[in-house]
């Protein structure tokens, strides 16, 4: 059970796959347009099930409940080793012909 | 939401929700009165970098960089490696060029006493409005492209969205597709706040004061004018305003707009949508925006590139990749990566040059957590697309990113500018109902692609003909 007033993020079907435009490329028209809005829940509830959320601009919006507290988990990625020659690459170039 | 219903009322609540009376401007049913529409923003270039300095926003400073240029001479034959300046746009409030487009639309919603602002971008933009909503206590939503199905997203589109929260602004974020505008308009029509597109007058003017600053800085410590300003080109706003401001300072630096080169990607498609290593500033925004302006959420947009630019280059994702380490290793600036598309393609251009001439890349923009190239090429490599180092010219967007083993290995490739006017007038021709091409319209057509008369009537008969 999620308490009332917790943060959290709804998913919210926009427009079903068929009143999608048929000029799509086929994967897209394929599946549905989804929104994800996060706010405060406005009742007790349950996860993956609908609820309503009071938006951080005191919009109404229903859903259904699939995250409690998001938070961001994007980050400076892994160590890349095709962009390790480059810097020393460059050193070696602007030293070229300058120390004759 | 009901799409039909909000496509047929979209005059109606565009006009609520900007206050601006397109039709006020239209000369016939293809062609308005572009000028009468940009003058009606009723900001002078003064007034204009007022607001900007009391929101934080320009007088961004103008670096040399030296080791770079240095660099681009000793690629360059004898007598050729033009000096390389960066207008240093990460330095305006929320970090990019973008402030200067939000705040003129922002201090216009305040103005005009709106409660809230609306802008439907998944880049800098959301960030930037954002941004200036915090500081005019403007409420503010941002609706981003976002997920694709399986609700996996860009990682720089999350970093753009926190940085829109931070602001205190709410995010809608969405799945793939165009449906993005029907969306906004939804939201507008619920609402009544302010629509801050990028691509009304106000969005378009704020980054006048770019293209200003550029020759006043050029000419202040140079005393002469650059050759060449090199501009990333996406939806056209930041090509056609950056030039704007240029001309407006009687300067004749050759206008190159830089696309980071998606071709064979479809952007409105649910799988390709995260095999592309860029959100912005690449060809699936550049080409169609070049070629139609008005496709975006505006009735007439101010964003025109065909009429400014001078030259259209594309690069590849793996070598702005490449030049964005190089400008961290070489000149002590973390910027981009989506930024520094221009910046890769001025590093070859400046080669082409001779070494007293000047170009500007007129922007850089905040780098971190998701934008970073360790960030978008790790997403790359669990999306499936192979990275390896090697000649750039291999790249196959969607499929590989290939960062250069050399700096001599970076290039860029000149979209045929010609084939692109053609591409607007058949686009445009096609709403025309009449058998007859107006002086009214050859007129538009004259300033909107820079053909002669007999240019556009020759492509008006080879239309006709095939039609």
């Amino acid at each position: 059970m999620i308490k009332a007033n917790t943060f959290v993020m709804i998913e919210k079907v926009i427009l079903h796959k068929e009143f999608r435009s048929s000029q799509l490329p086929d994967a897209t028209k394929a599946v549905d347009v989804k929104a994800y809005i996060k706010g405060f829940l406005r009742e007790d509830a349950n996860m993956n099930h609908p609820v309503t959320i009071i938006t951080s601009l005191g919009h109404q919006e229903s859903g259904t409940l699939i995250e409690v507290h998001p938070s961001y988990s994007h980050s400076f990625g892994e160590y890349i080793e095709e962009m390790a020659h480059i810097g020393p690459s460059l050193f070696d170039l602007l030293k070229e012909g300058e120390e004759e | 939401m009901n799409p039909q219903d909000l496509i047929l009322r979209k005059q109606e609540i565009l006009l609520k929700a900007m206050q601006l009376d397109y039709e006020s401007f239209r000369l016939s049913e293809v062609a308005f009165d572009y000028e009468a529409m940009m003058e009606s923003t009723s900001f002078t270039m003064d007034e204009a970098r007022t607001i900007q300095h009391q929101l934080g926003v320009g007088n961004t400073p103008l670096l040399r960089l030296d080791q770079l240029s240095t660099l681009a001479k000793k690629l360059a034959k004898p007598g050729y490696g033009a000096t390389i300046l960066l207008k240093d746009e990460a330095c305006n409030l929320s970090g990019s060029f973008k402030a200067r487009r939000a705040s003129l639309s922002c201090y216009m919603a305040k103005k005009l006493g709106y409660q809230g602002v609306i802008a439907a971008t998944s880049g800098n933009y959301g960030a930037a409005v954002a941004a200036m909503c915090a500081k005019l206590n403007l409420k503010c939503i941002i609706v981003q492209e976002c997920f694709d199905d399986r609700h996996i997203g860009q990682p720089e589109i999350m970093e753009k969205a926190r940085a829109c929260e931070a602001y205190g602004a709410q995010v809608i974020q969405l799945t793939v597709g165009p449906e993005l505008f029907t969306v906004l308009l939804d939201l507008l029509d619920k609402t009544g706040y302010f629509n801050a597109s990028l691509y009304s007058p106000y969005g378009v003017a704020g980054v006048e004061t770019l293209g200003q600053e550029i020759i006043e800085q050029t000419r202040n410590q140079y005393h002469k004018d650059p050759s060449a300003v090199i501009i990333t080109h996406a939806g056209g706003g930041n090509v056609t305003a950056t030039a704007r401001g240029i001309k407006k300072m009687k300067a004749d630096s050759v206008i190159v707009g830089a696309s980071v080169d998606l071709s064979g990607l479809s952007m409105a498609s649910d799988y390709d949508f995260n095999r592309k290593s860029f959100t912005t500033g690449h060809t699936g925004f550049g080409f169609p925006f070049a070629q139609n302006p008005d496709r975006s959420d505006v009735v007439f947009s101010a964003a025109r590139p065909l009429r400014y630019l001078d030259r259209y280059v594309t690069v590849k994702q793996g070598e702005v990749f490449y030049i964005t380490e190089v400008l961290a290793k070489l000149e002590g600036l973390e910027r981009g990566p989506a930024g520094n598309t221009a910046l890769a393609a001025a590093f070859v251009l400046a080669q082409q040059m001779k070494e007293d001439e000047l170009i500007v890349v007129q922007e850089t923009e905040y780098t971190g957590a998701g934008k970073h190239f360790n960030a978008q090429l790790s997403f790359a490599k669990h999306m499936g697309i192979r990275i390896r180092v090697g000649d750039p010219k291999d790249e196959i967007a969607g499929e590989s990113i290939v960062i250069p083993a050399l700096p001599s290995l970076l290039r860029y490739d000149e979209v045929d500018l010609n084939r692109m006017r053609r591409s607007y007038l058949n686009n445009k021709f096609k709403e025309i109902s009449s058998d007859e091409l107006s002086d009214v319209n050859v007129a538009f057509f004259m300033e909107e692609t820079r053909c002669t008369k007999e240019e556009i009537i020759r492509q008006w008969e080879v239309f006709c003909e095939t039609k």
